[in-house]
């Protein structure tokens, strides 16, 4: 009520600001309302999906072409193929070269990068709204007529060792995969990086591509997102006289299963001679993408792991040890890792373990502070504006739909969803997905500063790994 | 109802819409400049804000101030307790960061429309009352954050300490960019309470900055929450007006550097020109001539046909003081520099002598044109539209300034091109550093 007659006031009398008294914290303002981008769908007969989400404020559209299948569908022995694929597109197509795709691309000014990660291989092209026929035309020329030509393929296998080798010498990079690898194990997808190793991706042949694309490039595997100053019937004229003539084909669709682990924290320790900080890993196997669980694990996500989470104010702004500490659950079509993280200074590498597990236990055993749980989902409930502004971000998010089988109206549902969750569903689900007792902890740094130091916490056996996390004798 | 007008002109096939971005721009008493631009697409509103200070304004001894000043404005002011900030702004779903630069550091924060008057409270505390609330104890936890960052982002990262080096030998050590913005562990270590509140307050007032609101917003309604909350704030110190210095390198250094690196680097750093002065925009395009996709002059010589390098970078850094053109390659595994330096000098003189064509040039300016469109996507961040306002309000001192930047690219010519490598490459002397794996000594570019 005084917040009322104050705004009152300061309509209709200017004077009063030289006044205003500032220790009195403004509230925001009433909900706000937000339109959720209606999307629009059409089919061509081959099984190709089309969906299109009109977007008028700028003459540009974003095109976005998904493949439903990725790196879960790689080979372990040759880990890499679905990545390397996706970039060999551009580089020879029946009619064009590889400098002339790039050219005919640079001129228009258009925008395409192609990649796979776990679930899926993306083509995303963003064009001026003036280009958006030729620029179609030379999408759909690298998805349907790529040659992989033995030459440009040797190039970028040799680029892409190199920067797997280059790797090395970044103990963030390398903390990290050695986590995924303990975790998931060698035989599992989700055991390394899309990109694959050094070792696995030596063993790529052009042919491993020419087999991974005719497999999985299907257009009964594809969806084709539009999102910007376009309409259906457009969208679905370009794809009909572009992509009619694709040949529909049956597909093997990967399930991956995974396992957790059993009952014992490993601490896995790599050295990094004279390192000024040891990259700190820490996690267990978290959930799948359509879990129903989601709603709560965001919410859970947020409180232990976002930049104004626990770990951060905890390690970062309470203890100056980092310069940032997070938690992230990667979310797929199979249950992806948790994973906790940090580059703290060397010396108190033993105190940043200390607090990162009291964090992870306290959500496991604490019921959450009405106040705090308040401020965190209300962050989750209300990021939607922000994640969907532009036509690159509202395709991203669109692509969730289509690899996750989830219903058209998800966002328009999702803020109710994440209204209903209570203090007692993150105490549920902490309980479910956080696992300290049993977790993979990943150490990079000064092996000879830290060791003894981490020994005396009890904490769980030490392993001693070299830089690809094989095991020291 | 979304106010940018987009004026597409047919004149010719590859013809491109002129850029209007309406805003409204005023001047408070106390010297606060605010520009205020209306974007109802979605319901969000950013606060940016630039403080006309960075690096350049910090003495030999005394470094790293204004990015440690930055890590401070996050700390609660005189009526904003410690962690507020980040709990209202992270709390409400939205985002917010800051950076430093040598010229300016920016502030921005992106929410919910409703969160308009809680942000405008939080960044007005923070602009006129601070002081009172930097303890001794703040200070010490976020330097001891900042020598993390350091550490991190510098020390242990592979070719961290390299731009150190560039700077040090291609500036003298009285000249403002002679040093990392993120200072040096000894400076960090010995800033008082002292230097950093004076600090603040030489800098700091809404004199020297600039306020920038877009999204979702009543224009009247907030021009009285910027008066209501901004209007009360003292005038600081006048701020004396930097100018661009003319510097010239009277012979060519060479450094090297052994570093826990795989590849071998080579960094060629010429001086240049300030940002937006006569033959930056040349400059610009001749970066993205040398080096911007595989049709580029150095990636498709030495990536992609002789494939003795990883990959490649030339860019022209146009700040407020001076400039740097800058080439950066990465060398394929036991790669030579010296055989890397003879490729690019070769790639510049054949440039030189023989000039660019014409399809060439209006390739590096279509994608100039295409990234100026793209950029304006989003209403605040990084690089956002209100981002782009401020910039050129602090450096052009008009926010409108879109068609007039984009124009200067249109209007480079293949004669200007040749000319400005003439000049600022072929004829100039340079800084050379090899950064090379410990132990690798002799992969290093030489005479």
């Amino acid at each position: 009520m005084l917040r009322v007659i104050f705004i009152i006031m300061i309509i209709f009398i200017q004077s009063i600001y030289g006044q205003i008294d500032r220790s009195i914290e403004p509230r925001p303002k009433q909900d706000f309302s937000m339109t959720i981008p209606e999307i629009k769908r059409a089919e061509l007969k081959n099984g190709l999906r089309i969906l299109v989400v009109e977007h008028h404020e700028l003459p540009i559209v974003q095109v976005t072409m998904l493949i439903r299948s990725g790196a879960d569908a790689d080979e372990i022995e040759k880990f890499g193929i679905a990545n390397l694929t996706a970039d060999m597109l551009d580089e020879g197509t029946k009619s064009k070269s590889a400098l002339q795709i790039a050219e005919e691309l640079d001129f228009l000014g258009t925008e395409l990068t192609t990649y796979a990660n776990y679930d899926a291989t993306i083509g995303s092209m963003l064009t001026l709204k003036e280009h958006l026929y030729k620029s179609m035309n030379i999408l759909a020329d690298v998805f349907l007529n790529p040659t992989f030509p033995e030459s440009e393929f040797i190039r970028l296998k040799n680029e892409l060792l190199t920067d797997l080798s280059a790797k090395k010498t970044r103990p963030d990079i390398i903390a990290t995969e050695i986590f995924y690898d303990k975790l998931y194990g060698y035989d599992h997808p989700y055991g390394k990086s899309t990109e694959g190793t050094e070792e696995t991706v030596s063993k790529i042949t052009v042919e491993d591509l020419k087999r991974f694309y005719s497999e999985y490039y299907v257009p009964n595997n594809a969806s084709i997102i539009f999102v910007g100053d376009v309409t259906l019937n457009e969208a679905y004229e370009l794809v009909y006289k572009y992509f009619n003539k694709w040949q529909r084909k049956d597909f093997i669709q990967h399930k991956l299963l995974v396992k957790n682990r059993e009952n014992n924290i490993e601490i896995f320790l790599i050295n990094k001679d004279g390192a000024p900080q040891s990259q700190i890993r820490i996690g267990n196997i978290g959930i799948e993408r359509n879990n129903p669980d989601f709603y709560a694990v965001n919410i859970l996500n947020q409180i232990i792991g976002a930049s104004n989470g626990r770990l951060f104010l905890n390690l970062r702004e309470s203890k100056g040890y980092t310069y940032g500490a997070y938690a992230n659950f990667s979310m797929r079509k199979s249950p992806g890792p948790f994973m906790a993280y940090s580059g703290v200074k060397t010396e108190v590498t033993d105190s940043a373990l200390i607090e990162f597990f009291y964090e992870l236990n306290r959500i496991r055993e604490e019921l959450i502070d009405e106040n705090e749980f308040n401020m965190y989902k209300l962050a989750v409930v209300q990021r939607l504006p922000r994640v969907m502004e532009t036509p690159s971000q509202i395709a991203s998010q669109i692509m969730a739909i289509e690899l996750f089988n989830l219903p058209d109206n998800f966002f328009n549902t999702l803020i109710e969803n994440y209204k209903k969750v209570t203090r007692e569903d993150i105490l549920k689900v902490a309980r479910k997905y956080i696992h300290p007792e049993s977790a993979v902890v990943v150490i990079v740094g000064d092996v000879e500063q830290i060791k003894s130091k981490v020994e005396n916490l009890k904490l769980g056996y030490i392993i001693l790994c070299d830089e690809k996390g094989n095991i020291k004798k | 109802m979304k106010r940018i007008f987009i004026l597409l002109l047919f004149a010719s096939l590859y013809a491109f819409p002129q850029i209007k971005i309406d805003f409204e721009k005023y001047v408070l008493p106390n010297g606060l400049q605010v520009i205020l631009h209306r974007d109802t697409s979605v319901p969000l509103v950013s606060t940016n804000i630039w403080y006309h200070v960075g690096s350049a304004r910090e003495k030999p001894g005394k470094t790293g101030f204004a990015h440690l000043f930055e890590h401070l404005m996050y700390e609660g002011s005189e009526n904003v307790p410690d962690g507020r900030y980040d709990e209202i702004v992270d709390g409400s779903g939205g985002l917010n960061n800051g950076s430093t630069s040598n010229d300016r550091t920016n502030y921005w924060t992106i929410v919910p429309k409703n969160y308009l008057e809680p942000v405008l409270w939080l960044e007005s505390d923070r602009m006129g009352y601070l002081l009172g609330a930097i303890t001794q104890e703040r200070l010490d936890i976020q330097r001891a954050v900042v020598k993390n960052e350091r550490r991190q982002s510098y020390e242990n990262q592979p070719y961290g300490m390299a731009y150190k080096m560039i700077l040090e030998a291609i500036y003298p050590p009285d000249f403002p960019y002679h040093w990392l913005t993120i200072g040096s562990q000894e400076d960090l270590d010995s800033a008082s309470l002292d230097d950093v509140k004076e600090f603040f307050k030489n800098f700091y007032g809404p004199n020297n900055a600039s306020l920038c609101i877009g999204g979702d917003i009543d224009i009247e309604e907030t021009k009285n929450l910027v008066d209501k909350y901004f209007s009360d704030i003292p005038t600081g110190p006048p701020v004396p007006k930097s100018q661009p210095v003319d510097l010239k390198l009277n012979n060519t250094k060479r450094l090297i550097l052994e570093d826990k690196v795989e590849l071998p680097r080579l960094y060629m750093f010429w001086l240049s020109v300030p940002d937006f002065s006569k033959d930056d925009a040349a400059l610009s395009l001749l970066g993205e001539i040398l080096a911007n996709g595989k049709n580029s002059r150095l990636y498709k010589s030495l990536v992609y046909e002789k494939q003795i390098a990883q990959e490649v970078f030339a860019f022209q850094q146009g700040m407020e003081l001076s400039g740097l053109f800058g080439i950066v390659v990465t060398g394929k595994p036991d790669q030579s520099l010296k055989e890397l330096e003879a490729e690019v000098r070769e790639q510049l003189n054949i440039l030189i002598s023989k000039g660019v064509d014409d399809k060439e040039l209006q390739r590096c300016k279509n994608i100039i044109k295409a990234n100026f469109l793209y950029r304006l996507q989003q209403v605040g961040g990084f690089g956002s539209k209100t981002d782009q306002l401020n910039y050129y309000n602090v450096f052009l001192g008009d926010p409108g300034k879109f068609n007039y930047d984009l124009e200067r690219y249109q209007n480079i010519t293949k004669n200007d091109i040749k000319i400005i490598a003439k000049k600022y490459l072929l004829e100039s002397n340079a800084v050379i550093l090899s950064v090379v794996p410990v132990g690798r000594k002799d992969l290093k570019a030489g005479e």
